[in-house]
């Protein structure tokens, strides 16, 4: 009976029936999306970790079988992928077996293929293709060679012990790494040579080592030794034992290098007599006393390749350890070793062991896993990449942030239009008493509408929150770039739908008590008032006929604040909807704040190179050929560099950013980026030592002045012209000096931390040190151009003063000389417009010389001839000896189409990157992952935008509509005194204005609170680089849609006639 | 020529399917000065007729004349001003503005037109009608019959030539409901106003100089 009463009375109000179910099932639709969301944003983060980092427990490496055993016995183990390790191969990399396991813990991706089966079948890591000079493809038989380590030490204490043997006195008296140390820094014990052309001139001049000890001197553990190898096969499996020894001899050309005194530490020793002992000088060793430098155990087998497995090595959470690039099945791994290895007779291998790394599964999470056997197992490690702790990451906050503002919304939704409802209700329930219904059934019968309406909304919202969820889903991997799966975390969704009935039956709460107040006289034509205002006051004074005339405007507000607490609530239901938006546009600007930043406002390229020496300029086209190949590859930008050039200029004593730097700079890398007094560089005198004395340390970035590189700085140049002439000959060259803005830290260097010291490098210390003691803020950045200072010690046509260390060689031994390079300044780049060039916006050097590759040659002569007959391993070994900056330097950054085959391009540039043997950078996926987490937080924060903004929005459309029907009669009673169209416009335009007014001054008060708490828990945030104009515009949106909300639906109502309005609710 | 005139007016509520003729094509004059008194059952559309006699309510068809000028051919403001100056109206349920003072509520009319009246006017009509000690009340405050004499004070607060009354004394005692009646006829021999009243009551009806009776939306003898 009572059930019917609620829904008979629930059809009877249809509109609001209809309203009520809407907010409900919308807070509801929008709960079921934000959960959902949710979950599948942590669903596929988990499932992308556990793909790209495998989804074992935890990991136990290079152990034994007894541990294997023991950890198999755990009864949380559920699956154990275990990988026997073989040994290195030189193509191959390091080679392991697989079990079933591991297959499924890995996650392994395949690229090609599938993974081995057979004993004679393998299967390899992508990266390692690029390690062959042909292509190899899934089916092709390759031979794989496994290296094992048998013996191996350095090769001097090689030497040493050899020379021990043979000459124990001049060991005992000189020491051994002495004799190396001064033989090689002062060339004692030398020989000269000497070449000389016709006329006499001197054309080649050099000193070595005389005699048997030159061997030692000279030899380089892999140059010169003695190999000895022995050939065994067993089976299809071939074995050879490699044996190498010091070796002497004296080689027939001069082509070894210098030992390093940087590899022999600890040198002390006396000084050396100038003529080398006796025993030396005739010297030779019986090739039986020779000592073994290394063994190594070599089995080959020809292999099928099963399949080509994306890179996988690289990325788990294993520290320092090596996994295998190759995998081969268990079966070929004994046949490699128990058949193949260890059956040797050249040597004893009773004493080999193979080791095991063991990948667990259990059945409790990582970290519990972790926490029970850590101690058992002291070198268990868990996988922190694939299962890292989320509990308190933004997006989960976010989400319960979301839920709580919706279900704030639907509380006061429900709760506000249960209250206008409220009139219309107590006539039905004053019937409903006098025909002798209880307050405790007019409860059920309320209740009951509460469940109708549950019942009615829950199975609707639910199809359509789903359907929504996945359509908000395929949106987000259209737009977004990102692959998102659909995930739900039915606790989640679960709660959020229990918060959300929750908070239908507290809106119901308050009118639900208030209509069971009723009178039994339900035809009350006003619902029940509070008490007037000052109601004694007026009473008890005698009362002034002659009162002050009442303006329209005086009337109106008395009727606010006779009905504050609409009033209220209209106000505060205007201010939630604005907060909500600007906070959405606050919260975005904060997540989309990182990928500004670091990768558009800093152009981050896809890849980087760098290579040791600057490339001739034959051979950068050739480059640049080889990466522009691959078709995504849509823009790469070269730079040929000179580093460590000392920079002077008239007025550079005045410069305050190199003052403070140089006060907070320890004292150790001082000479990194300041050149010192003490005059070491011989042509270097009283007049021009300030040249070095009072120079900055800077680099020289070159480009080709016919790249489009040249014209990006061109038209980035904030003072200034570039003649192009005048650029290329080298007589001019530009500047970038950043923007900087003064901070009050009067920091010290005690105050610089190690761990800051530590991340820093010549290139972004004075920024990093200068940001952390807060004296100087550097940056390149265009949103700064007008808020920051600019750099104004130097300016256009001033005369540049570039000293250059010449590194040569005087013989044997480095000269201190120095370059003098004098130069014009054709222009200054304060800042990059809109976008930076990389990588001068993301390590901001100051100040940064660009010039034209004729001026590099000029300022570094060997840059001209780039590496000449050198290996990239001999200049490595030049450029950490003897001349650290004399090659100069080749940058080259690569951009990537977004839409190209992410895997061919890799490939390629990987190739071209291991051909010319530079060190690569990837950037890529740090730009994707920082993308991608923005794009996530964004779409939460416009989920939560648009789903509390169209709550809100409904509500207020209610609120001011059942207001007005409220009003109706008021309005009409006034009509009736006189009260014209236009007063009544003027003053609801008036008040919408106020309400919007209103609502935009606390929500900005608000949002001042939140920036004040980013300040206070150290996380500043930019704001001069906030989206003010959107901000804005969404204000004045704000503002006009609040004001038009209120205004609007009053047209409807002065137009009827005041009678209408009067007998509104009258009757 | 007569202050008010209706022509052919009728009036027509459609509710849903309901179609209701409240007024049938009435023609009706007014004179200047005198006391008329409409009756009729309930239903018959009294109100009707004389909220479209107060420019309160468009007729369905037909025009109104004030003083020879039709009424609903002006814009809505000049119509607004005219019953703000023109015509005083007390309503069957009062409509008297819950958030204001007694006091307040009387002055209103004056007071919406920018206007102080005439303070011993106020005084005449408020001893008149009983309400001094009342003054500071608010309406939710006062008994039915106190809020009706309260909604009489403001319609004739402003002096108006035209007094509308739809059934002004029917929640009042018989005493008071003449006293009431004895004071808006005397303020109506003072102004020269013209007096239409809306009663059930025929004590009050034979004392008016002219009975409009009405049965089913038609003026009748
Ligand atoms: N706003 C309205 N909507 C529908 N019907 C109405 C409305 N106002 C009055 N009526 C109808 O018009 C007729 C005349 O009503 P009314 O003039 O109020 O009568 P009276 O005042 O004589 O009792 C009645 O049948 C009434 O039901
Ligand atoms: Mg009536």
């Amino acid at each position: 009976m009572l059930r019917k009463i609620a829904l008979s009375g629930m059809k009877g109000r249809k509109k609001d029936t209809f309203i009520l179910s809407f907010v409900v099932g919308l807070s509801f639709v929008f709960t079921i999306l934000a959960t959902i969301f949710h979950a599948s944003s942590e669903g596929t983060k988990l499932e992308q970790r556990t793909a790209m980092f495998g989804s074992w427990d935890a990991a136990y490496l290079n152990t034994n079988k007894e541990i294997v055993e023991k950890i198999r016995e755990k009864d949380e183990v559920e699956k154990l992928g275990v990988s026997r390790i073989l040994g290195n191969s030189p193509y191959l990399g390091v080679i392991g077996t697989i079990n079933d396991d591991l297959m499924d813990l890995g996650n392994f991706t395949m690229y090609e293929g599938r993974m081995p089966e057979k004993d004679n079948e393998i299967a390899l890591e992508l990266n390692r293709l690029s390690y062959f000079s042909s292509d190899i493809k899934v089916g092709d038989t390759i031979p794989v060679e496994i290296v094992i380590p048998i013996y191996e030490r350095e090769w001097y204490e090689a030497a040493r012990e050899q020379v021990i043997r043979v000459i124990p006195e001049i060991e005992e008296r000189f020491g051994f790494k002495n004799i190396l140390y001064q033989m090689n820094n002062f060339g004692i014990w030398a020989r000269e040579y000497y070449e000389k052309d016709r006329m006499g001139e001197l054309t080649a001049y050099d000193r070595y080592p005389t005699d048997w000890f030159s061997y030692i001197y000279y030899g380089f553990a892999n140059s010169y030794r003695r190999n000895v190898n022995s050939l065994e096969q067993f089976g299809d499996t071939k074995l050879v034992i490699k044996t190498s020894y010091v070796q002497m001899f004296i080689p027939d050309s001069y082509g070894g290098y210098r030992f390093s005194p940087y590899t022999i530490p600890d040198v002390e020793g006396t000084e050396l007599p100038e003529d080398p002992p006796e025993e030396l000088t005739d010297g030779s060793i019986d090739p039986k006393e020779l000592s073994m430098i290394s063994q190594k155990g070599h089995i080959t087998r020809n292999m099928v390749v099963t399949g080509i497995i994306q890179n996988y090595s690289n990325l788990w959470d294993v520290g320092d350890e090596p996994l295998p690039n190759a995998f081969v099945t268990e079966e070929a791994g004994k046949s490699f070793i128990e058949n193949g290895f260890l059956l040797t007779e050249e040597i004893d291998v009773s004493d080999f062991k193979t080791y095991d790394n063991v990948f667990i599964d259990s059945s409790i999470s990582s970290q519990d896993f972790y926490n029970k056997y850590g101690e058992e197992f002291e070198n268990l490690r868990r996988n922190t990449y694939a299962y890292p702790e989320t509990s308190g990451s933004t997006e989960s906050t976010l989400t319960y942030g979301i839920l709580a503002a919706i279900f704030i919304a639907t509380v006061f939704a429900v709760f506000q239009i249960y209250l206008t409802q409220t009139r219309r209700r107590t006539r039905r329930i004053a019937l409903l008493k006098s025909i002798g219904a209880v307050n405790s059934q007019i409860r059920s019968v309320l209740l009951w509408e509460v469940v109708y309406l549950l019942l009615f909304t829950l199975p609707i919202s639910l199809v359509i929150g789903f359907g929504l969820s996945k359509a908000v889903i395929l949106f987000v991997n259209k737009y977004g770039n990102t692959v998102l799966n659909l995930h739900i975390d039915y606790m989640l969704t679960l709660f959020g739908i229990g918060l959300g009935i929750l908070s239908v039956f507290l809106g119901m709460l308050a009118p639900m008590v208030m209509s069971m107040k009723v009178p039994l006289t339900g035809t009350i034509s006003t619902p029940p008032r509070k008490k007037p205002i000052i109601k004694g006051k007026l009473k008890t004074k005698p009362v002034n006929l002659n009162m002050k005339v009442q303006s329209f405007r005086r009337i109106s507000l008395r009727n606010l604040k006779y009905n504050k607490g609409k009033t209220l609530l209209t106000a505060s239901l205007y201010t939630i909807a604005t907060a909500v938006l600007l906070g959405s546009i606050f919260l975005s600007f904060i997540f989309f704040g990182d990928y500004i930043d670091n990768v558009i406002v800093k152009d981050k390229p896809s890849y980087g190179f760098e290579l040791n020496h600057a490339l001739t300029n034959r051979s950068i086209p050739k480059l640049l050929e080889a990466l522009y190949e691959n078709e995504g590859v849509t823009r790469v930008e070269l730079y040929k560099a000179g580093e460590h050039a000392y920079l002077w200029h008239e007025n550079i004593n005045d410069n305050e950013i190199y003052a403070s730097f140089r006060e907070i700079l320890p004292s150790k890398l001082i000479e990194e980026h300041f050149g010192i007094d003490d005059t070491k560089y011989v042509n270097l005198d009283d007049d021009n030592s300030h040249l070095v004395g009072d120079a900055i340390v800077t680099n020289i970035y070159t480009i080709d002045v016919e790249d489009p590189l040249y014209r990006r700085f061109e038209d980035s140049l904030s003072l200034g012209e570039m003649d192009k002439e005048k650029f290329k000959t080298g007589e001019e060259v530009i500047l970038l000096l950043p923007l900087y803005e003064k901070g009050e830290g009067e920091g010290s260097i005690d105050e610089i931390s190690e761990d800051i010291l530590v991340n820093t490098n010549q290139k972004n210390r004075m920024e990093v040190l200068l940001r952390n003691s807060n004296k100087y803020k550097l940056t390149y950045d265009f949103r700064y151009g007008d808020l920051y200072s600019k750099d104004e010690t130097l300016s256009v046509g001033d005369t540049i003063y570039l000293t250059i260390p010449t590194e040569d060689m005087a013989g044997e031994l480095p000269t201190n000389d120095v370059r003098f390079i004098e130069t014009k300044l054709a222009g200054i780049i304060y800042y990059f417009p809109e976008k930076g060039i990389w990588p001068f916006g993301d390590t901001v050097e100051n100040p940064v010389v660009i010039g034209s590759y004729n001026f590099l040659g000029k300022a570094y002569p060997a840059t001209i001839f780039g590496k000449g007959y050198l290996t990239i391993e001999d200049l490595d070994y030049l450029i950490a000896s003897l001349y650290p900056h004399k090659y100069g330097k080749t940058y080259a950054y690569i951009y990537v189409d977004k839409d190209a085959n992410e895997i061919d391009v890799d490939v390629s540039i990987k190739r071209v990157a291991r051909e010319y043997e530079v060190k690569l950078t990837n950037y890529i996926e740090e730009n994707k992952k920082i993308f991608g987490k923005s794009l996530n937080m964004t779409a939460i924060v416009t989920l939560l935008g648009i789903s509390v903004a169209i709550i809100t929005l409904i509500i207020l459309y209610n609120t001011t509509l059942s207001k007005l029907e409220q009003e109706r009669e008021r309005i009409g009673i006034l009509q009736a005194l006189g009260v014209t169209e236009g007063q009544f416009k003027g003053l609801y335009l008036l008040s919408g204005i106020g309400y919007g007014l209103l609502a935009l001054i606390i929500s900005h008060l608000l949002l001042g609170l939140a920036v004040l708490i980013t300040f206070i828990s150290g996380r500043p945030q930019p704001l001069y680089l906030y989206p003010w104009k959107l901000h804005v515009l969404a204000s004045i949106v704000v503002f006009i849609v609040i004001t038009m909300t209120y205004f609007m639906p009053l047209r409807k109502i002065i137009r009827n006639q005041p009678i209408d309005n009067i007998r509104n609710l009258g009757r | 020529m007569s202050l008010l005139r209706l022509e052919n007016v009728s009036k027509t509520y459609i509710t849903g399917d309901l179609r209701v003729d409240a007024l049938k094509s009435v023609n009706l004059e007014i004179e200047e000065g005198y006391f008329y008194a409409i009756i009729g059952k309930s239903g018959s559309g009294k109100s009707t007729l004389l909220h479209i006699l107060g420019a309160l309510d468009r007729p369905t068809e037909g025009k109104l004349f004030l003083e020879g000028e039709s009424v609903f051919e002006k814009t809505d403001k000049e119509i607004t001003i005219l019953r703000r100056r023109r015509i005083g109206f007390v309503f069957q349920s009062y409509n008297l503005l819950p958030e204001h003072t007694v006091l307040e509520n009387i002055l209103m009319p004056a007071h919406l037109d920018g206007k102080k009246p005439d303070e011993n006017r106020l005084k005449e009509i408020i001893s008149a009608l009983d309400i001094e000690d009342k003054l500071a009340y608010y309406p939710d405050e006062l008994s039915g019959g106190q809020r009706q004499r309260v909604a009489i004070a403001r319609a004739l607060i402003t002096n108006p030539a035209i007094i509308l009354a739809d059934e002004p004394t029917g929640n009042l005692d018989e005493k008071t409901g003449q006293e009431v009646i004895d004071l808006i006829k005397e303020s109506a021999q003072k102004f020269n106003q013209t007096i239409i009243l809306v009663t059930h009551d025929m004590d009050i009806a034979k004392q008016a100089d002219r009975i409009i009776q009405i049965v089913d939306g038609r003026i009748g003898n």
